[in-house]
């Protein structure tokens, strides 16, 4: 009896060996990229400066950004800044949701707000740059402004050619 | 007695009623984030004298350093500025200021560029009453009393 429960008493003294051994709990976890880039503050500074880059394209010549932001050109014309506040505030939602912050996107998804706008790939890039330019001018590393772009690009399907 | 306590009960029902479920509607879900900081206004310029982009990063730098300016794009090339800023921090004159006071910039009222072709569809609610809608919303929420943003 006792050579048939050596091998059992051996393998279950084996499995509590090993399960013994298990990481390292004091190792921190690594920062989620809303934290990175810097929380609330430092996103809604981005997308504020992103609208502001925005608005300034559609002034200059051929414009690229012009056709799709008309609403929003026409209501900073009129002295009316609630469209662009709409878009600033979706967008922080937006990106704090995306990158792990307490954010909360209430709008619409990215097909429906798009649909029927065919914007195209020229001008999805136009508006990408606008928002690179707003990461540099905010000092964004690189690592971040890398994931949040891949982050945000992954939305392109959903936009263009809608 | 009876009927005049009927009419009080049918008056409540038609005017409390609604407001409950106005109420629920508001506290279905938590506030956005964007709800609990003051509404941004932009203001947008054509400077004129403003020729070159060491003039445009200059404004630029003073404008940031102004306590309440979110944001800032100054382009020489069509001498447009526009900048977004907390209206309860800091005035239109201060802003105004920053661009004219040593006397090389006069500032005009933008000569926007407008898109004459077919925008695509447009939404049929003036962004107006959305927002009005959303700040009732927020108004009666009872959530925004135990978010630590509040």
């Amino acid at each position: 009896m006792f050579k048939r429960m050596l091998p059992l008493a051996l393998l279950v003294a084996g499995t509590l060996t090993f399960s013994s051994c298990k990481k390292n709990d004091d190792t921190p976890a690594t920062p989620s990229l809303y934290t990175r880039l810097g929380g609330n503050a430092a996103i809604t500074k981005v997308v504020n400066d992103f609208a502001g880059n925005v608005v300034a394209e559609t002034q200059t010549a051929n414009s690229k950004l012009l056709r799709t932001f008309k609403p929003l050109v026409d209501a900073a014309k009129a002295g009316d800044p609630t469209r662009a506040n709409n878009l600033v505030n979706n967008l922080i939602n937006q990106i704090g949701q995306a990158t792990g912050g307490p954010e909360k996107y209430m709008g619409k998804d990215m097909m429906t707000a798009h649909k029927g706008m065919k914007i195209t790939d020229d001008e999805f890039t136009a508006l990408v740059n606008e928002l690179v330019k707003a990461l540099d001018k905010n000092s964004v590393p690189s690592q971040e402004k890398t994931e949040l772009l891949t982050i945000l690009g992954g939305l392109k399907g959903q936009i263009v050619g809608q | 007695m009876k009927p005049l306590s009927k009419r009080i009960r049918w008056i409540l029902l038609i005017f409390l009623l609604p407001f409950l479920g106005l109420v629920v509607w508001a506290n279905w879900e938590e506030p956005p984030l964007s709800a609990y900081f003051p509404p941004v206004a932009w203001a947008s310029y054509q400077v004129v004298g403003l020729k070159t982009a060491d003039q445009a990063s200059m404004l630029d730098d003073r404008l940031l350093r102004i306590s309440g300016v979110h944001s800032c794009n100054i382009n020489p090339q069509n001498q447009f500025a526009i900048l977004s800023y907390n209206p309860d921090e800091v005035g239109e004159d201060r802003l105004r200021q920053a661009f004219t006071q040593e006397g090389m910039f006069r500032l005009a009222a933008p000569q926007w560029k407008t898109w004459e072709g077919d925008p695509g569809p447009q939404c049929p609610v003036p962004a107006s009453y959305i927002e009005k809608i959303n700040r009732l919303k927020f108004a009666l929420s009872v959530r925004k009393f135990f978010s630590e943003y509040y």
